[in-house]
């Protein structure tokens, strides 16, 4: 802590008070200069140590209600952190519509892909970058997320891109010669939406090329014209695997900036339910390796526990998949009778579970013979910007629920399992050993869980049905609320949790309105994906199919 | 097909040659009719074009612990060349419907297909400007299996009611109202 | 926490065929053994009745007097995510005209449920079924409200009477800012 005070006087210091402030406690806020980059994020790397780079978002500051300091149009946001003392700094640097930002590449390698992003949602250039769309198609034109940009104006793609595009493949310096191998969306290892071509030579790898965009269903767009409690059904389809997660960091990041404070059954209940979904997400993850990597049957198993816990989410919410548990202020509903005593019961027999499944699978040489590839350094994963499991396996000690701990993770007690070399296995271990952690936390949040009311903030959760079937007042409050909306002071905020997958960050800007102005969405996945095409290399082409099913990719969260 | 420029050309060249709507026939023309259509009842063979939620939902099903299994769902092969029956699940976007009009034209006829969920029934929430509003202004499909996603009931509701139609001689056929606006 | 070294020593080839062979054999005498026990059906009446929400096909509740109870305020429509719902309202029955969802766009997210403050749509327990793609999918009041399904056409009674004074007020609130309830 006294070191972190150390670095903020530090950083003081050299950028003087006008341009670095505090605006929450371990967020720190950089007004950048289009004159001094250069020197500011090199001072940043290399004497405050903010190897990681989370997040670049772009804004569009055409619409903004209230003042605009810059009077620049466009504005991009970098977001780093520094692993060490936990804090987080954004950096803000405006510019106009036809002036171009230095690339950070040379700084932090998993830069790359942002700035493609940003390009491609509003046409922000780059120097010495080449305009190359991601998330859209090929053909498309104009910049989406850009405030003139109609929703509903599509444009349909007439073919598919045979291979990367010609100017591409010369400014990468890539073979033409060759056996480029196209593995199209429709392979099943890909999940349905992900592109891989492979340059072969016998059977190894010498070059990859990546190709994502093809589930990028436009949700940032699309939450720019919602209420923040319409935009929850959207969020559980972020990473469909451990939807209740989603919803939990969504609410959270809204919560921070009202600055408001949930009951503490709520906090229970949403501790609780995090890490049931969180507990599906990597038994799903395990059995697709397990299936992927030629035991068929592995699925089975792993699908069968994950049947048991979809069971307390059916008799929660109605329904396994998609359950838009939470809502800002509170939870959607009260737990029904009985649920703790077959929560309890489900966690009991999948803990027994786990222990013969593991016999299945740990330690045996023909897994073991297919799992130990790919190693990955603990430098390198900083560099592309790993969080989650995969760090962990690294070796890296960083789990948001130790070192910042949000609701109750500072009071139960759990440990974080990390391994040695980063590849295949060691992800299989962490995983199967997170679950375990998981089911303890559960019973033990279970064992004190906290009563009273549910939903207590005034003006923002809606009051009881009960009491609205009876009082009029209480009829009137429903209503405005449901139609008015709820109203978020202007400010901005970059929240985040630990993700079944990593770091999953939001980071909102609000102007007053009852609508948000500028959603973004940090998807773990984002940054393990994009390091696959170097990890690989030279590598044969099963294993390069092993470590990407063990990168846990979720297209729902790539593509947004 | 020379003069197809855009997958929109597609379906209204399908509704010119093929048959314009739907023909349900109650009678079986003929005893050879009447075997084929068994044959091809009890031997379908699935390809399961999942891209999000509801591959996941669909992945769980092929468990076998629901009934229709017989009738396909638990079967599923990867090849275009050796499905009969196509089952689309999921948000499908611009950038996937080149793609999935191509698996669907390596496919051999006789050929039938299944919406799953809502995105693929009509874009679902998503009305967004890289969302394609249902899979019927690309590819004819037979049996909408509404929800989001689809209960496991309903999916083995849904390939019951495909065996019906399969039974009865039911052709493809494409939604009216979809290529009329050009969507 | 650093994980245990023995996970990270491979175990020799015959020793681990028969571990896995040890683990299918329990495992096989485990589902053996339920053929004696009393079967436990896949959704019971009880485990049915511990749901506090469910997320199935919508239904319009009706009034004691067996006409719907929607007052066709509109909040629904304003909170729908996909935009769904389709009200219009007669001025001269000052009711509800037509009431319309489109079943292959809705989610079943189960927003609309919250957002009636009369208990005026519900989500039952039944779940929508599949159909052909001719069949019209943009359902009315008649299947939504009265249904076989729904205590034999009768209809699903609601939880809340509405008092008469208070329908001329839920109205004229309506009729004022009528225009105002699309979504954003």
């Amino acid at each position: 802590m006294e070191n972190s005070r150390e670095l903020f006087q530090k950083c003081e210091d050299h950028f003087g008070p006008s341009r670095f402030t505090e605006c929450r406690p371990m967020e720190w806020v950089l007004v950048g200069d289009l004159g001094k980059f250069q020197d500011d994020f090199s001072f940043l790397k290399e004497s405050c140590q903010f190897n990681l780079l989370l997040d670049i978002c772009g804004v569009d500051n055409l619409n903004k209600k209230g003042e605009n300091p810059s009077g620049k149009r466009f504005e991009v946001n970098y977001h780093l952190l520094n692993l060490e003392e936990h804090v987080r700094i954004r950096v803000k640097v405006y510019l106009d519509d036809r002036e171009s930002l230095l690339s950070i590449t040379p700084l932090w390698k998993g830069a790359e892909w942002f700035e493609r992003e940003a390009w491609d949602m509003y046409g922000i250039l780059f120097n010495g970058k080449p305009k190359e769309r991601i998330l859209t198609h090929h053909e498309f034109r104009g910049h989406p997320l850009r405030k003139d940009f109609d929703i509903k104006k599509r444009i349909p793609l007439s073919s598919p891109l045979a291979l990367a595009p010609q100017d591409t493949r010369k400014l990468r310096g890539l073979p033409e010669d060759g056996h480029w191998l196209n593995i199209d969306p429709s392979h099943p290892i890909t999940k349905g939406a992900l592109r891989v071509m492979v340059n072969l030579e016998g059977e190894k790898i010498k070059d990859v090329l990546l190709e994502i965009g093809y589930l990028h269903r436009g949700f940032e767009k699309l939450c720019e014209g919602l209420n923040y409690n319409q935009i929850i059904p959207y969020t559980d389809r972020l990473n469909y695997c451990s939807a209740a997660l989603n919803n939990i960091g969504w609410c959270k990041a809204v919560e921070e900036l009202m600055e408001i404070e949930i009951s503490e059954r709520a906090k229970a209940l949403r501790m609780v339910f995090g890490e049931l979904a969180r507990v599906i997400d990597h038994l799903i993850s395990l059995g697709t390796m397990a299936e992927d990597l030629g035991a068929p049957t592995g699925l089975w198993f792993f699908m069968e526990l994950r049947e048991r816990i979809s069971k307390l989410f059916t008799s929660y919410c109605g329904g396994s998949f998609n359950p838009s548990l939470t809502r800002v202020g509170g939870m959607s509903h009260d737990l029904p009778l009985g649920w703790v005593n077959d929560c309890l019961n489900t966690v009991k027999s999948v803990e027994h579970s786990m222990d013969d499944l593991s016999k299945m699978f740990s330690q045996l040489p023909w897994w073991m013979d297919k799992t130990r590839v790919c190693p990955i350094e603990a430098r390198e994963a900083i560099e592309w910007g790993f969080t989650g499991p995969c760090l962990r396996a690294c070796g890296i000690n960083y789990d948001l629920r130790k070192v910042s701990p949000y609701y109750y993770y500072g009071d139960v007690e759990f440990e974080v399992p990390l391994g040695s070399k980063g590849d295949v296995y060691d992800k299989y271990l962490v995983r199967m050993e997170e679950i375990r952690q998981s089911l303890k936390i559960i019973t033990q949040v279970l064992d004190y869980l906290p009563v009273g009311r549910l939903n207590i903030v005034d003006g923002v959760s809606l009051p009881d049905k009960s009491e609205v079937y009876k009082d009029k007042k209480a009829l009137d409050k429903y209503r405005s609320i449901i139609r008015d909306g709820i109203k978020v002071k202007p400010g901005e905020i970059y929240s985040a949790i630990e993700g079944a997958n990593g770091e999953l960050g939001f980071y909102i800007q609000s102007d007053g309105g009852n609508t948000p102005y500028r959603v973004k969405v940090r998807p773990p996945c984002f940054p393990l994906f994009q390091s696959f095409s170097e990890i690989v290399k030279g590598n044969y082409l099963s294993d390069a199919y092993a470590t990407l099913v063990s990168l846990n990719i979720v297209p729902g969260e790539l593509d947004r | 097909m020379s003069k197809v420029k855009t997958i929109r050309d597609f379906a209204k060249i399908e509704e010119e040659f093929l048959l314009e709507k739907l023909v349900l026939t109650t009678k079986a023309s003929g005893l050879i009719d009447w075997l084929k259509r068994r044959a091809q009842v009890n031997s379908l063979w699935t390809f399961p074009f999942g891209t999000s939620c509801c591959a996941l939902e669909f992945m769980s099903l092929s468990g076998g612990a629901q009934s229709g299994g017989e009738l396909g769902k638990d079967l599923t092969r990867h090849s275009p060349e050796r499905s009969d029956l196509l089952v689309v699940g999921g948000t499908i976007t611009e950038k996937q419907a080149p793609i999935l009009k191509g698996v669907y034209e390596k496919m051999e006829s006789p050929k039938w297909v299944i919406a799953m969920g809502a995105c693929a029934a009509s874009g679902g929430p998503y009305n967004t400007y890289s969302v394609v509003q249902g899979v019927s202004s690309i590819i004819p499909v037979d049996v909408y299996i509404p929800g989001c996603p689809p209960t496991a009931e309903a999916v083995v509701a849904g390939f019951h009611l495909m065996k019906e139609r399969i039974l009865k001689g039911a052709q493809r056929g494409v939604r009216p109202e979809t290529v009329e606006k050009g969507l | 926490m650093i994980l245990k070294r023995e996970l990270y020593q491979r175990h020799g080839y015959f020793k681990g065929i028969l571990i896995v062979l040890s683990f299918q054999v329990s495992r096989l005498f485990k589902l053996f053994l339920n053929i004696f026990k009393k079967g436990e059906g896949r959704l019971t009446v009880s485990e049915d009745q511990k749901r506090s929400q469910y997320k199935g096909m919508l239904a319009l509740t009706v009034n004691k007097q067996g006409e719907i109870q929607c007052t066709g305020c509109g909040l629904c429509q304003a909170v729908c995510p996909s935009d769904c719902i389709d009200i219009q309202f007669d001025k001269k029955k000052k009711g509800v005209g037509a009431f319309n969802i489109d079943l292959l766009r809705c989610v079943f997210c189960g927003l609309c449920e919250e957002a009636c403050p009369i208990d005026g749509i519900r989500h039952t327990a039944e779940i929508p079924s599949p159909g052909h793609f001719e069949q019209n999918w943009n359902v009315g009041i008649s299947t939504l409200a009265f249904r076989k399904s729904l205590n034999d056409g009768k209809g699903l009674l609601s939880k809340y009477t509405l008092d008469p004074k208070d329908l001329d007020q839920e109205n004229e609130h309506f009729l004022e800012d009528e225009g105002q309830t699309s979504n954003a």
